[in-house]
């Protein structure tokens, strides 16, 4: 099991709200990530498309891959926090719902700010996708990254 | 029957969110934060955050529609994450109108611990269908 899949079964692991709903990751890489929303009756609103909470925590779950991914050479010695979300709602969401994550910057550069400052603040944009490859949502997520004492 | 609103969205209820009083110009709830809500650490999940101002204000929406239309739906949300929301706490929101009109309506959530602590504010837009 390489690096990247170790951080992948972990979050999967220690975060109950994505057992809860049912949020699967399905993969984890250098500022990247993918996780997968499935088709199920619990995830839905009123009108019975897949709820804007729901599609909230796919896109964050999708964010934290690719922040882990990047920072992996540090996660043990960094703590993340999402600051800020803003998602936008382009279509109706029906079905398994698919989110693409990546870090906005290169992670090179960030990991070189993070060890010069200590700290390090960077966007993570997500695109949340159908069946039919439709975009159906789009979410940027604001992550603060600080070195914790060692 | 505003419990009523929550139970009317699968999700919500999953979350146990209730609704503690409903009317146009103010939505208020609890949440208990279970141990299946969180994230890593014993706090409650972001997700689980932002899904429950998006219950409130979804509700906000629905008793301020124009007559005629056929439903709302959340089309935009911003979430400040303010501070941590601990396991086994119950914690509280309110939710204001900032504008509804004819075709889209605004809702902020205020979230906070019971001690007054503030966790998150949201802001979403709700579209008229």
């Amino acid at each position: 099991m390489n690096p990247f899949d170790v951080i992948k079964s972990q979050l999967s692991k220690t975060v109950p709200y994505a057992a809860h709903t049912g949020i699967e990751l399905l993969s984890v890489a250098d500022g990247r990530g993918e996780a997968l929303l499935p088709s199920q009756e619990t995830t839905l609103n009123h009108i019975g498309s897949q709820h804007a909470g729901a599609l909230f925590t796919l896109g964050e779950a999708a964010s934290g891959a690719a922040m882990a991914g990047g920072f992996l050479s540090v996660l043990m010695t960094a703590r993340p926090v999402a600051a800020n979300a803003n998602i936008q709602y382009l279509k109706v969401a029906k079905g398994p719902i698919r989110a693409f994550s990546s870090v906005s910057q290169p992670t090179s550069s960030l990991l070189k700010v993070l060890e010069e400052a200590g700290k390090v603040q960077f966007t993570v944009d997500v695109s949340m996708r159908d069946l039919e490859d439709m975009e159906v949502a789009t979410m940027q997520v604001d992550w603060h990254v600080s070195k914790t004492a060692t | 029957m505003t419990s009523n609103l929550a139970n009317s969205m699968p999700f919500s209820k999953m979350m146990g969110v209730t609704v503690t009083s409903a009317t146009p110009d103010k939505i208020t709830g609890t949440l208990k934060v279970r141990e299946d809500l969180c994230t890593t650490g014993g706090i409650l999940h972001g997700g689980a955050i932002m899904a429950f101002a998006d219950a409130l204000g979804a509700i906000g929406a629905f008793l301020t529609l124009p007559d005629g239309s056929n439903g709302t739906t959340t089309i935009e949300s911003k979430t400040n994450f303010l501070g941590p929301a601990p396991i086994d706490s119950v914690i509280e929101a309110v939710t204001k109108p900032v504008k509804t009109g004819s075709r889209l309506s605004i809702w902020q959530t205020d979230i906070r611990q019971a001690s007054g602590k503030q966790i998150a504010l949201v802001t979403q837009t709700q579209l008229v269908l």
